[in-house]
């Protein structure tokens, strides 16, 4: 009884929320610097999810203050409200009213959420077995029609570990067997149940591309490419489809135009679209900017002709992943503004990788490119910090000094950037969203965890309720045994 | 006589380790001691003054450890993974028991000054993919060392669908091939005469068992769900072998069991997560758990990523292993239960394999300052730095 009341009431007051910020706010737009915009003549594509705020007003006091914007203060705050960071600083403010909770202890740490650029959670979920194996649409090597929100699925027990390890949102991608492995999207890791309750809202939609071994290893015996230059050869193909698919487009949006401007009686009948091809519509909108381009890249050489041909079709590579041997091209990397994802100490696995360093994040850093610590496994996202600071050590080791405001960044602002969510997310500053964790110590120290993870102002995880094993797969397993 | 002095200092490799904080590996942690070395071995651990033809190196403020020691490593029998040229841990067939990793250990694989380079002297180089997969190595990563011993038949239980479609017909595979070993253990006339019956396995890999037999090599298997470690025991007891768990993902469910009969559990530090169906219980903090619970201890990577091993133990230590117990479980335990108790720990007889770390041993921003195996200065030098080096100024 008591219960239906309440839910009732927040529902009313989220509503109040909803409206209030809809007359003051506009939504978070698009990120990528074009907005985004539906083809005319097309049903629309699913709209974002409102963006949701915590209901409480919240004081993080007597903490360090890790900012990832430049600031760190050694004993301050953060205020939120309405899920933003209302205010943060050096010191206690004066006495505020109307708190409802207050967070922080002496020696607690507090960092923006954590943001992984590579994520298969959902898409390749545990328990790993076959019926699970959803990443990956390899009937063919050009799929840019999938969507891997399409194959997510939201109860993988692993998204909540991740969130005990710090991390607010993730780009969940397809696979690397497919030259185009279809649209990745960004979740934050609010705990839903779809895929679409989850998406980040403003968040533009990636697009995963991948050259070198994968593809060609993958549709090698069926049907190719079977070499680099295959590859490189499709990626051509695909793309020049894509051009005249986007002349076909602004024709007819011309068309439709004009026909619209000529009066009722004159019109005729409306003009035909073009044949409505699904992949080739996920292009255009990367040739138009509202898609970012993710490519899955190890080598050196590889990354020259990606950027060569991107620059050949007019698209923009947003960021490369892996890219164990981009410390080979940085300079390229940092004045085209291309982030790289990359690990410190993934390597040697196959011989695209033989070459990654632990040193290419500080080496990236030094040459201005944007460096982004990712993890691309499920276990290794629950300590990207711990992965940041080795990379803080790599570069000591080559007269390198990385600060540790330029590390986190490497798992917070800059991943924010290539995900074109950084006006909203990313660094702790006033009118972003509260997504934040407060660690128990230095978090770049192995004996960091963190106690509380923060997500549009709502408190998702804190470490004493243990919530980790809050996936409906892992409900009732075990009962009777403290897990 | 200038000429004989020369030669006596150059044959008398002496020298002392000044004031650092000392993990014994065994006895524990030693603040602000010496550790004096002479030629390959430890001569004295404490306080004392040390002798005046020992070079000294000062340590204060820096931590000294014994090298550490990764008990499933591919180190030298993988290069590249991907590559399967360069793989040398696995043979066709799963009951292989005799293929011997060090037959191919290649001390000159890139691989090893990594490993050096994150404090780790010694490996147990283990053989893959197969019930009974063969026989690790254990190997010293010292440079251009190729010595290799026999030290463990390792074997993987948890690929049950591989083995004739369930557990049950797992266990039967093992008992009989465990059977038709000690029958040719003990009837070596009957087969050689040509009156054996027939016999589970080749001649070869049956006999490649008899350490296990006699309890001269432990039984090392990869299993993780409750139920089979606890079957695995009882195959231990009943065969009268001794058992080390790899894997145990939900040991911590019967680590009574597993005290009890005193098998030792191999776990990672990190990465416990309900990733198969024989590992939904996965906990954080296994080996603290198991720690707690009386049960022995070794901490690995496994092979991936196995530079991660001391960040490994760190993820133990923060979700609550003590720290010494944590070194223990990568130095003198793995050492002991190998059979190599010359090495793993810090005390006046053992071998001189010993790290200098410029802090924490286990937090990833430190690093090795330097490191001894058998007394003899190790490079950590890798290619990986080489290729820094080279583009650094492009």
């Amino acid at each position: 009884m008591a219960s239906g009341l309440h839910d009732s009431m927040k529902r009313f007051v989220l509503i109040a929320i909803a409206i209030c910020t809809a007359c003051r706010t506009p939504t978070p737009q698009a990120s990528a610097e074009n907005p985004k915009q539906e083809t005319i003549g097309y049903p629309a594509e699913p709209s974002d999810p409102q963006r949701h705020r915590g209901s409480l007003r919240i004081l993080i006091k007597d903490v360090k203050i890790m900012t990832a914007a430049g600031p760190i203060y050694d004993r301050g705050y953060v205020l939120i409200e309405n899920g933003d960071i209302k205010a943060v600083g050096e010191g206690t403010p004066e006495a505020l009213p109307n708190i409802d909770l207050e967070l922080g202890l002496p020696g607690q740490v507090v960092t923006p959420g954590v943001i992984d650029t590579h994520s298969h959670m959902g898409v390749y979920p545990m328990p790993n077995v076959e019926a699970h194996e959803d990443g990956n649409e390899m009937s063919g090597p050009a799929k840019p029609e999938v969507w891997a929100e399409h194959s997510f699925w939201p109860q993988d027990p692993a998204l909540w570990r991740a969130l005990a390890g710090g991390v607010t949102t993730v780009q969940v991608l397809p696979g690397s067997g497919n030259l185009f492995g279809g649209r990745s999207f960004v979740a934050k890791l609010r705990p839903g149940i779809s895929a679409r309750e989850m998406r980040f809202p403003g968040a533009a939609q990636g697009l995963k591309i991948a050259c070198g071994e994968n593809p060609k290893r993958v549709h090698g015996d069926k049907g190719g490419p079977q070499t680099r230059m295959g590859n490189i050869a499709r990626f051509r193909h695909k793309f020049q489809e894509a051009l005249e698919y986007k002349v076909k487009q602004d024709e007819f949006n011309e068309k439709i135009k004009k026909w619209e401007q000529k009066p009722k009686s004159t019109r005729g009948t409306a003009p035909e679209p073009p044949t409505r091809d699904l992949g080739l519509e996920t292009l255009v909108k990367v040739l138009r900017g509202e898609i970012l381009v993710h490519n899955h890249c190890y080598r050196a050489d590889e990354m020259h002709i990606m950027l060569d041909m991107a620059k050949e079709f007019g698209f923009k590579i947003r960021s490369f992943h892996h890219a164990v041997e981009a410390y080979k091209l940085r300079k390229r990397l940092a004045q085209e503004n291309v982030a790289v994802s990359t690990w410190i100490d993934w390597w040697g696995f196959k011989m695209e990788s033989f070459d990654g360093i632990p040193h290419n994040a500080a080496m990236l850093e030094d040459a201005g490119a944007k460096a982004i610590i990712h993890s691309d496994s499920s276990t290794d996202i629950q300590h990207l910090l711990k992965e940041a600071a080795k990379g803080i050590q790599a570069g000591k080791e080559i007269g390198l000094n990385i600060t540790e405001n330029q590390a986190l960044r490497w798992v917070t602002a800059n991943p924010a950037w290539a995900l074109g969510i950084d006006k909203l997310v990313g660094t702790i500053e006033v009118g972003k969203m509260a997504d934040l964790v407060i660690w128990n110590g230095n978090p770049f120290g192995i004996r960091a965890l963190a106690q509380q993870v923060l997500v549009d102002g709502d408190v998702v995880y804190d470490r004493k309720n243990n919530v980790q094993r809050n996936s409906d797969f892992e409900l009732g397993l075990f009962s009777g045994v403290k897990l | 006589m200038i000429v004989l002095t020369a030669t006596l200092m150059l044959l008398s490799n002496a020298f002392v380790i000044e004031g650092a904080k000392v993990f014994t590996g065994d006895n524990g942690i030693l603040e602000n001691a010496n550790v004096l070395v002479e030629n390959d071995r430890i001569v004295q651990v404490g306080n004392f003054v040390p002798p005046a033809h020992a070079t000294r190196i000062d340590a204060r403020g820096k931590i000294l450890t014994p090298g550490l020691i990764e008990s499933r490593s591919l180190a030298g029998v993988s290069e590249v993974d991907a590559v399967e040229s360069s793989l040398d841990y696995s043979m066709e067939g799963q009951i292989t028991p005799a293929l011997f990793t060090g037959d191919g250990f290649n001390p000159n694989s890139v691989w090893i000054p990594v490993l050096r380079k994150c404090g780790i002297t010694h490996a147990i180089v283990r053989p893959f993919e197969g019930l009974l997969a063969g026989t690790a190595a254990w190997v010293s990563l010292q440079h251009a060392s190729s010595s290799t011993q026999p030290v463990a038949i390792f074997g993987d239980a948890t690929h049950v669908k591989h083995l004739g479609g369930s557990r049950g017909a797992l266990w039967l595979t093992l008992t009989h091939v465990l059977e038709d070993a000690r029958f040719l253990m003990n009837n070596t006339g009957a087969v050689d005469s040509n009156r054996a019956r027939t016999l589970a396995a080749p001649l070869i890999h049956l006999r490649a068992l008899a350490p296990v037999l006699r309890k001269s090599m432990p039984l090392v298997l990869d299993l993780n769900r409750a139920s089979d470690i606890v079957r695995a025991v009882q195959f231990a007891k009943s065969n009268h072998i001794n058992l080390i768990i790899s894997g145990g993902a939900e040991s911590w469910m019967v680590a009574e069991t597993l005290k009890e009969a005193q098998v030792p559990v191999i776990v990672e530090g990190s990465g416990q997560m309900p990733e198969a169906f024989d590992r939904l219980a996965a906990v954080d903090d296994l080996a603290a758990r198991l720690h707690y619970a009386g049960v022995t201890i070794m901490i690995s990577r496994g092979g991936r990523v196995p530079e991660r091993l001391r960040q490994d133990a760190g993820f133990a230590i923060a979700n609550g292993l003590p720290e010494a117990a944590a070194m223990r479980a990568i130095t003198s335990t793995p050492a002991k239960i190998f059979g190599h108790p010359e090495t793993g720990s810090i005390a006046p007889g053992k071998m001189a394999n010993l790290v200098l770390w410029s802090a924490d041993p286990f937090d990833t921003q430190t690093t090795v300052l330097n490191m001894w195996v058998n007394g003899t200065p190790q490079s950590t030098i890798t290619r990986q730095d080489l290729l820094a080096r080279r583009y650094l100024s492009k």
